[in-house]
């Protein structure tokens, strides 16, 4: 498996181009062990960590883990004198002739030392780690490059029995053979280093280093699934959801019977009833128009009730877009209504730049807020239905169309902290649960998920139904959504059971 | 007197409408209009810069040809147009033509494919793999059940259900995240106040 530099994709082993972004994979790719997920350099055959294969069958082809005897292996701690005595005999061709027991600080010292200027002479960069040259002995760092012509016969590279730290190792792990190859020794011999190689090795030792998404994402390996369903299972999935849509065309408005209006939509209704004739109610349209589906049925719905009880309105917006669905709702029930007039009956203000801020401004003056409307481009004292209305404060009700929480937030905060009036919620089922706390504490006098309300908001008020048709798509639509759940998990499941009574 | 004098109107301007929430007096609530109507006019102002400097971003990518200048033609045409027509007819029928038939059906558009994507989660990714998402998917699939319209007449205790999640660990969880963001927002105002923190310098 090789895994793309750039976007971490899992490709195939012989893969030459990433299968998602389409980048080259000759240059800056890794291959990630499957066994325990490390990231390996691209010529790497086996893993750095765990030793497993990273190209399968390769490691059959050096080494058989098989054919190596397996020897009882019983390790003794050794002594502290033991210890010491190792430490002086490693340190010990690093000064010469003189006494080790006399100058063990100072070759510490001399190793580390020499250590560093062969690290600054190599310029090893960001991959070399000079910590592990120091207490190597400098006459086999210094001879190696000066002999690679006689190459070292394995038997003379293997230890003495006493010397030899893998004693009682042999057959534990694989890499007996491998450790006795003569080309291990070649490793000292510093190599030339062009300049693009360098880039590379800095650049694969930043990525594998860093604590990112790829090298995390590397560590899960995740085993390919069989296919619950083939392709055309999501196509009837989408086939599905666009009869969810046309549900309407078929049901007509059977299923009002169903529906049952909400103690907050029945509250609701009953407050815009109650409104007198010639009370001023302010609507904000805070959502743009990739929410309108959800939300314009129940502003319709809303905004026909308040125009039937003849209840002045004024709208405005603190989202660009909030504007042009209040102009072209209140378009559709001026059309419906031949007496509601625009200046008379309703107005639109705008939108209301700088949320907080703006808001705030509601409080003191309409006037300083918007100094002319949005449809006529008159000042708000020349509009008559604008008569007795300065402040957010002279509405008898103030009611917020949102799709985000934050508008409401500013209202409760920004404007009905400073100015007591009822204010009404009614926004998208996604934000919802963010101003529930809002709803107990008061601050709010009715929350309600315009999702399907509208049907409801229609019933309990007791005008026509027409927006029963899209809550009858909304309701198919869910439908789908729990069908395809339950159906998927039912299905992995079974394949899950099946799976494991197969020993898989 | 560089540094001294921005802090020291960043005090006084934060004080001010700080004092006017909390001491409900005309003379500084005066004058804290004021600071309001500014900025709300300054963030007027930063729509106008949003604007100059999309054209910038844009017409430099289509002097230079760079990959994807016809996009960058399409979109500066289409800003100029709106704009000119939003300046000189505001409100007109040419406007709420533009609104209904381009940006309306686009926006509109784009937010419609999220119900295939929902529906290809629930398809892809919506597994009990674990306890956790076994919860999860139980919760899920109670909540979307009430939000069937006409889910109460199913089951009468489908509602129950619902305002039971809703009220109760969804709004603790909520309640938990609104105070972080309100102690969050007390400590920034005071960072502020306090001179700790000087973004406007």
């Amino acid at each position: 498996m090789i895994v793309c530099a750039a976007c971490n994709h899992r490709n195939p082993s012989d893969a030459l181009v990433c299968e998602a972004c389409g980048g080259s994979l000759e240059h800056f790719v890794y291959r990630a062990c499957p066994s325990c997920g490390a990231l390996n350099p691209a010529e790497n055959v086996f893993c750095h960590r765990c030793f497993d294969d990273l190209v399968p069958g390769s490691a059959e082809t050096i080494v058989e883990a098989s054919d190596i005897p397996v020897e009882s292996f019983v390790p003794s701690e050794p002594s502290v004198t033991d210890r010491e005595e190792a430490v002086r005999e490693a340190a010990a061709p690093t000064v010469g002739e003189r006494p080790t027991s006399d100058l063990t600080l100072e070759a510490d010292a001399e190793v580390a030392t020499t250590a560093e200027v062969v690290s600054e002479e190599t310029e090893p960069g960001p991959l070399a780690e000079p910590q592990q040259l120091v207490g190597e002995p400098i006459e086999r760092l210094e001879a190696a490059p000066s002999e690679p012509e006689a190459p070292m016969q394995p038997s003379e590279l293997i230890p003495e029995a006493e010397e030899d730290v893998l004693e009682g190792l042999e057959g534990l792990v694989p890499i007996a053979a491998a450790a006795t190859q003569a080309h291990a020794f070649a490793l000292p011999v510093p190599p030339s280093v062009s300049e693009t190689e360098q880039h590379d090795a800095e650049l694969f030792h930043s990525i594998a280093s860093e604590r990112g998404p790829l090298r995390d994402a590397a560590r899960v390996v995740i085993p390919r699934r069989a296919r619950l369903l083939s392709r055309r299972g999501r196509a009837l999935l989408y086939l599905l959801v666009l009869l969810a849509a046309l549900t309407p065309v078929f049901t007509g408005d059977r299923t009002s019977l169903l529906l049952r209006p909400r103690d907050s939509v029945t509250s609701l209704a009953r407050d815009i009833q109650s409104l007198p004739t010639g009370s001023a109610v302010l609507i904000s349209f805070d959502y743009g128009p990739a929410y309108a589906g959800e939300v314009d049925p129940l502003a319709l719905a809303v905004g026909r009730h308040l125009a039937a009880s003849q209840v002045r309105v004024v709208a405005m917006s603190t989202d660009p877009g909030g504007v042009g669905l209040a102009e072209h709702l209140y378009r559709t029930i001026a059309g419906e209504m031949p007496d509601y007039r625009y200046g008379e009956s309703y107005a639109i203000l705008g939108y209301l730049p700088g949320p907080e801020a703006g808001l705030r401004t509601l409080c003191t003056s309409l006037g300083k807020a918007f100094k002319v409307d949005y449809v006529q481009r008159r000042t708000l004292s020349e509009l008559p239905v604008m008569k007795d209305l300065t402040s957010v404060q002279d509405f008898d009700q103030v009611i917020v169309f949102a799709d985000d929480s934050r508008s409401v937030r500013s209202w409760i905060e920004q404007v009905q902290s400073q100015c007591n009036f009822s204010l009404h919620a009614l926004v998208t089922a996604a934000i919802e649960p963010m101003l529930l706390p809002y709803q107990q504490s008061g601050q709010l006098s009715t929350l309600i998920a315009a999702a399907h309300s509208a049907g409801e908001y229609e019933k309990a008020s007791g005008m026509e139904e027409p927006s029963l048709h899209w809550t009858d798509a909304y309701g198919a639509f869910c439908l789908v959504l729990l069908v395809t759940a339950i159906a998927t998990n039912v299905a992995y499941l079974r394949t899950r059971a099946r799976q494991r009574s197969h020993g898989q | 007197m560089k540094k001294i004098l921005p802090m020291a109107a960043a005090i006084l301007c934060g004080l001010f409408v700080l004092t006017d929430f909390f001491v409900p007096h005309p003379s500084i609530g005066a004058v804290a209009a004021v600071l309001v109507e500014g900025a709300t006019i300054l963030a007027a102002f930063a729509l106008f810069l949003g604007v100059v400097n999309l054209l910038s971003v844009h017409g430099r990518r289509v002097a230079r040809e760079a990959r994807g200048r016809g996009l960058g033609v399409v979109l500066i045409a289409s800003l100029l147009a709106t704009l000119a027509i939003g300046v000189a007819l505001p409100g007109s029928a040419a406007l709420n033509w533009v609104f209904d038939y381009v940006y309306y059906p686009l926006q509109a558009t784009m937010a419609a494919l999220l119900a295939f994507f929902v529906v290809s989660a629930a398809y892809r990714a919506f597994r009990v793999r674990t306890a956790q998402a076994a919860i999860m998917l139980v919760s899920s699939l109670l909540v979307i059940a009430t939000q069937l319209p006409f889910g109460q007449a199913i089951s009468p205790y489908l509602p129950i259900a619902r305002d039971w999640i809703l009220t109760v660990p969804v709004t603790a969880g909520m309640r938990g995240i609104v105070l972080g963001t309100a102690l969050g927002t007390m400590a920034t105002a005071l960072r502020i106040l306090l001179t700790v923190d000087r973004p406007y310098v």
